[in-house]
């Protein structure tokens, strides 16, 4: 692959001069009438403000909010002088929540565009079960926490940059795209300490040394992503080539360290105390060479192709992975009425661990244990599919699709992964329009897998999905959607436990929506969605036989309306309150497991989330306007489980602005 | 090794200078295999009108003033002029030729019309009627230059899933809604909801990427013009997909969960969840899906089947997959 480049390069590069030469005596021999742009007055806003926040509980309530008093700032800038193009967008909230969005073209050959979000992920302290040793029973189950009251949260830098450039008078580009994120802050850790496990830590069988761990982490991770890449009009084709690579560098505390107890198997001691390595974060580098190819024309029979090979190593344990992709499409229109889309693709993947693994004691050196590792799972997946679009009569398109994938995997027999899959997909679906403001569209899915790898793949699986969207009047538009999908397993596979067999699911989804337009300057809009998911399936728990059907249901409910006024030419209203309902749970039937507590029931979820938000706007004369923003979010668990990952907190937020349009 | 180097070189460079230099005689007359007349008849525009030009078509009245600026601010507008080294595009470009629009449009009309507090209005039915046709036209306007112009965004486009379902460029490009052609990141959201509703629903669950707070957007994981992968993921596989900002879970590890990190679905639902961590399912029937459960009976003690049955992950925190044995030698997840 390494080789196309340098060949790509020469001969698009180079050649291109010649036929640059041509294109151009050719033109130059036309008498043009120079066009003349306008002069255009740039455009240029500023905003400034302050924002006041006022936090009661968890900060997860506005889990992407950095929640703290701020001044705010925001601008936007377009500037046209040909042949100069400028836009400038900003939206600074604090130094941890911020957007940027810069684009710059010269002539259009030169092309820039630059875009930063950064934003505060407030992350959970999520409290373990209450394990006391003093309160427990001698040499059970304990807790350690270590980040009582610790607030969490990471700073999420993500900037997309990407540069083109364009040769004269003819389709050459050569471009750089960029994805650079980095991430900063501090997160919950938890993890397993003590013996590291179900070992024991001495002669006694019961001596368990089982000790959950929760502390602080901090990290500093960054990734960068760069593409080069060229691309060219060759006649009846296109091609582009382009090479990146790919760096993760994980700072902060890559990795963790922990004072383990001995482990002891059968009265010797497997792993001497000490403090050994634990929650690695890894360090990752990668390169990815992409070819594309297609046809130059917009015609009945277009066709594109693209192969792709990717490899990614660990850095810190040598671990590698390569990819293999080949992908093809053809569509063929054979008339406005039949038209037809064949899809091929191939994906290999290959990983290769390290024949074994080292840990070593960091106290004490000799302490130092050698394990054979497991081959991972590398697969050769081939995936084709047909789809025929046929419009039966105006207002009614049909179309059938037909799929089928093949995986095989190179997987050893310990794992019970087959290694082979293959799965068919059937689809139907039509899109009718009924009456002149009202369209229907149906789908229907059908799907059959041979040998299915998880448990979560079905044997079988049915869906389908209704919409129909309606303007009744002019004034009212409305949606509604439903979808089901049931699927079916015939045979599970939990290791050890042959007698695992039933697995069903069903989903449901139904969305509603209308708007109106109550008078030309005030529209309202009434939302609600449900959702509900259940599955059912044999579960099996050490120590008790199969518990057979065991139910798993969420089920989440939301409403919302939102308003939007315009009273007057230079003063805007709008509104909105979101509710939603969430509440989930698995239900077993075994006393065993009902007794003396039910497991289910530290698990169980519930919650409410009410959203409230007000805004409005009032333009002055000469470009000024002044704003009010507010939003109420009150996010509660429920069920007020204290073990679960839910933590309730309510927020209010209110940006007031200033502003100046030029 | 490096002479049959040099020599695939050579002969690569002869055979592609062949279709490169026919590729420039093509560059201006498209040349289909198999042309598609009906689709082009739509397009083409009346055949007794005349081009007239940019000039002469915005001129003749003032109703688009608007628009004229905010073209000429945009990428399109840049290719009114040849100096530019672009491929030149104007009005007639897309609404095909304007002659007997602008019939009978004299300035002094203009001024007469203006002087009487009215715009004088071209006769557009003459024009190409865009907005009433079928999408694959609508999108050949754009593709007849589009396609043949090495926009590699439209790579798959044609078998792409919004081609199939008879989207067109004009759905989502507003050409006369400003000078951004492109949609701006901020507005990507909403302007897909206006047709995936209940996608805009799953982002309402209280666990959700943040993509109503404007925080991040489809295109980041999906792109609209078609894609190699499943589901218009912008990255050819999921796991790519995902890695783009959780790049910590990409591997490879040592010991991997199995193949389930390719596919991040397995687990987590990408646009929300009533559970915590956008999972699918709530822990720990997440993994007794696929695993059996530690030893509890009714003899366990409260602590214990407390400790096991919060969630899995409190002590299998490397679920994604580590580089570190668990105690036992062996791939657990545990450090």
């Amino acid at each position: 692959m390494k080789n196309i480049l340098p060949i790509l390069i020469m001969l698009i590069v180079g050649l291109s001069g010649t036929a640059f030469g041509q294109e151009k005596a050719a033109e130059d021999t036309e008498t043009e009438t120079a066009y003349a742009f306008p002069v255009l007055k740039p455009e240029i806003s500023l905003a400034g403000g302050y924002r006041i926040v006022d936090l009661n509980g968890s900060s997860r309530a506005e889990e992407y909010e950095y929640l703290h008093n701020s001044a705010t700032l925001a601008g936007a800038a377009r500037i046209f002088s040909f042949p100069h193009r400028l836009s400038l967008d900003l939206d600074l909230k604090n130094s941890k929540d911020y957007f940027g969005d810069a684009g710059y073209a010269y002539e259009d050959l030169v092309v820039f565009r630059g875009i930063n979000r950064t934003l505060f992920h407030n992350l959970d302290n999520i409290t373990l079960i209450d394990l006391d040793p003093s309160t427990v029973i001698p040499n059970g189950p304990m807790a350690s926490v270590r980040d009582a009251g610790q607030q969490y949260g990471v700073k999420d830098s993500i900037s997309n940059l990407s540069l083109s450039l364009k040769a004269p008078d003819f389709p050459l580009h050569v471009y750089i795209d960029s994805t650079l994120t980095d991430k900063n802050g501090t997160q919950q850790q938890r993890f397993l300490g003590g013996a590291g496990g179900f070992a024991t830590t001495g002669t006694s069988p019961n001596n368990v040394g089982l000790n959950k761990v929760s502390m602080q982490r901090d990290i500093d991770w960054t990734s960068r992503d760069i593409t080069v890449g060229v691309n060219s009009h060759l006649g009846p084709v296109e091609a582009d080539y382009s090479h990146g690579e790919k760096r993760f560098d994980a700072g902060g505390t890559p990795v963790l360290y922990e004072n383990y107890l001995d482990v002891v198997s059968r009265g010797k001691i497997a792993r001497a105390a000490g403090e050994y390595p634990h929650n690695q974060i890894s360090d990752l580098k990668g390169s990815t060479d992409t070819l594309k190819v297609h046809t130059s024309y917009t015609g009945a029979l277009v066709a594109s192709a693209t192969l792709s090979k990717t490899a990614r190593e660990n850095r810190d344990s040598g671990a590698s992975s390569d990819y293999f992709i080949a992908e093809g499409e053809v569509t063929w229109t054979a008339s406005p009425r039949l038209a037809v889309f064949v899809r091929y693709r191939h994906r290999d993947t290959d990983i290769d661990a390290p024949p074994s693994v080292t840990i070593t004691d960091r106290s004490n050196p000799l302490n130092t244990y050698t394990y054979a590792v497991q081959p991972s799972i590398s697969s050769k997946r081939d995936f084709a599919s047909a789809i025929v679009r046929y419009r039966l009569m105006s207002g009614l398109t049909l179309k059938s699709e037909y799929s089928f994938e093949d995986i095989r995997r190179d997987v050893v027999a310990t794992l019970n992964i087959p290694d082979d899959t293959k799965k068919n997909t059937l689809a139907l679906s039509a899109d009718m329009r009924l009456v002149r403001n009202m369209t229907v569209r149906a789908k229907y899915t059908h799907m059959e897998i041979d040998n299915p790898a998880y448990n979560t793949d079905p044997n079988r699986s049915d869906e389908g999905r209704l919409s129909l969207s309606w303007i009744p009047v002019p004034r009212i538009s409305s949606v509604v959607s439903y979808s089901i999908a049931r699927e079916k397993r015939n045979d599970i596979i939990i290791p050890d436990d042959p007698n695992a067999k039933n697995r069903d699911t069903s989903r449901d989804r139904l969305m509603g929506s209308v708007t109106v337009a109550v008078l030309d300057n005030l529209s309202c809009t009434g939302s609600y969605a449900y959702f509900h998911n259940r599955i059912r399936q044999d579960i099996a728990i050490g120590g008790i036989p199969i518990d057979f059907d065991v139910p798993y249901k969420n089920m989440a409910q939301s409403y919302s309306f939102d308003i939007s006024y315009l009273p007057a030419e230079n003063l805007s209203i709008s509104g909105g309150i979101s509710h939603t309902i969430g509440n989930g749970g698995f239900y077993p039937i075994d006393q065993a497991l009902l007794q003396p507590v039910d497991i289910s029931s530290y698990s169980r979820l519930k919650t409410r989330e009410t959203v409230v938000s007000a805004n409005s706007e009032y333009r002055f004369r000469a470009g000024f306007a002044a704003g009010v923003q507010y939003r109420y979010t009150d996010f509660r668990d429920a069920l007020d489980n204290p073990y679960d990952d839910i933590n309730s907190g309510r927020v209010h937020i209110v940006l007031l602005t200033l502003s100046k349009k030029w | 090794m490096r002479a049959r180097y040099l020599l695939l070189s050579f002969i690569a460079c002869i055979l592609a200078a062949g279709i490169f230099l026919a590729g420039c005689e093509t560059l201006k007359v498209s040349k289909p295999i198999l042309p598609m007349k009906e689709y082009e008849r739509m397009i083409a525009g009346r055949l007794d009108a005349n081009y007239v030009g940019t000039r002469n078509c915005l001129s003749a009245c003032h109703v688009h003033d608007k628009i004229k600026q905010d073209f000429d601010a945009s990428t399109m507008g840049v290719q009114l002029s040849k100096k530019s080294g672009m491929p030149l595009v104007d009005c007639e470009s897309c609404h095909g030729p304007g002659s007997l629009a602008i019939e009978g449009l004299t300035p002094e009309k203009v001024e007469a019309d203006a002087k009487a507090g009215k715009q004088t209005a071209c006769d557009y039915k003459t024009l190409i009627d865009i907005k009433n046709l079928p999408a694959q036209a609508k999108s050949l306007i754009c593709l007849k230059c589009h396609s043949a112009n090495a926009t590699f965004n439209l790579h798959n486009w044609n078998a792409g899933t919004h081609a199939v379902n008879d989207v067109a460029c004009t759905d989502c490009h507003k050409l006369h809604g400003g000078p951004d052609l492109k949609v701006k990141p901020r507005d990507v959201g909403a302007m897909c909801e206006k047709c995936h509703q209940d996608i805009q629903a799953e982002f309402a669950l209280p666990s959700h990427h943040p993509l109503p707070e404007k925080r991040v957007f489809c295109t980041d994981c999906h792109d609209p013009h078609g894609s190699q992968a499943e589901k218009l993921l912008r990255k050819p596989t999921v796991k790519a997909t995902c890695t783009q900002c959780h790049p910590e879970k990409e591997g490879p590890f040592v010991f991997e969960h199995a193949e389930l990190t390719e596919d991040c679905r397995t687990c987590h639902n990408p646009h929300g969840s009533v559970n915590n961590n956008l999972l699918k399912v709530q822990l720990p029937y997440l993994c007794l899906q696929c695993h059996e459960g530690h030893r509890a009976n009714a003899s366990t003690s409260v602590e214990r089947k407390g400790a096991i049955y919060t969630r899995c992950t409190d002590c299998h925190s490397q679920i994604h997959g580590t580089d570190n044995p668990s105690f036992s030698g062996k791939g657990r997840f545990i450090q």
